[in-house]
């Protein structure tokens, strides 16, 4: 196989959806960690505390994917294979 | 150069980054911890944290950029509802602080501070040259290097 060459049996073995599946388990913990109200002071907002956010949101934006009512799902108007061509 | 060649080129050059990163690790033995004796969840969490910290150091261009990609999605999602009340929960939970300690250990923090677009954070580099171009080396050995009056 080469880059000129490329073959669909890879395909069959893809971890997008594992990939996925971890950023939401991430971005749940994430909202775990927000329970924690154990913390009386309330510090202002870092860069750690602004990249557990970012987690949170891209596992949000995950979960917005499979919650979307099967009906609505949006199709494109043409087929990938017309721009693989 | 054909796209194969290419190809087998960046492995090469993968597999060379990897076997160098090695060299480093074994010359600076502080920065890969003895392993735990058990087999249990600690040592599970070991190899988390050091396959973690073998990735912020072995490609700390790639990690800055995802680090920053996280931090701007962070800033974005706070101008929202949702995302300013999570914010403001995080800020004020103790378990983030634990978190915040683990993460710095673990990183050294060598993805804060400055960093030009696509290359390793400043603060990387210097880490190596603390850890690994000192390690044992004589600084009376250094110091006649030095041109006088240069710190």
């Amino acid at each position: 196989m080469s880059l000129s060459d490329p073959r669909p049996a890879p395909a069959e073995h893809s971890s997008l959806v594992d990939y996925l599946s971890g950023v939401v388990a991430l971005a749940r913990i994430v909202d775990e960690l927000a329970l924690d109200s154990s913390h009386e002071t309330h510090s202002t907002a870092d860069d750690f505390v602004y990249l557990l956010l970012g987690v949170a949101s891209m596992g949000a934006a995950i979960e917005g994917l499979v919650d979307r009512p099967a009906g609505s799902q949006h199709r494109p108007a043409t087929t990938p294979q017309r721009w693989l061509r | 150069m054909k796209p194969d060649e290419l190809v087998a080129t960046l492995a090469e050059l993968e597999r060379v980054r990897s076997a160098i990163l090695d060299l480093v690790e074994r010359q600076a033995p502080q920065l890969l911890p003895t392993p735990p004796d058990d087999a249990g969840t600690e040592r599970t969490v070991f190899d988390l944290l050091v396959g973690l910290r073998r990735a912020v150091l072995g490609s700390p261009a790639a990690a800055r950029d995802l680090h920053d990609v996280l931090i701007a999605q962070g800033r974005r999602f706070a101008q929202t509802d949702d995302g300013a009340r999570l914010r403001d929960a995080l800020a004020s939970s103790a378990a983030v602080d634990n978190l915040r300690v683990a993460w710095e250990t673990v990183s050294l923090n060598v993805l804060d501070g400055p960093a030009a677009p696509g290359c390793p954070p400043e603060a990387w580099a210097a880490l190596f040259a603390d850890a690994v171009v000192a390690q044992g080396i004589d600084d009376a050995i250094l110091s006649r290097f030095r041109p006088e009056g240069f710190a």
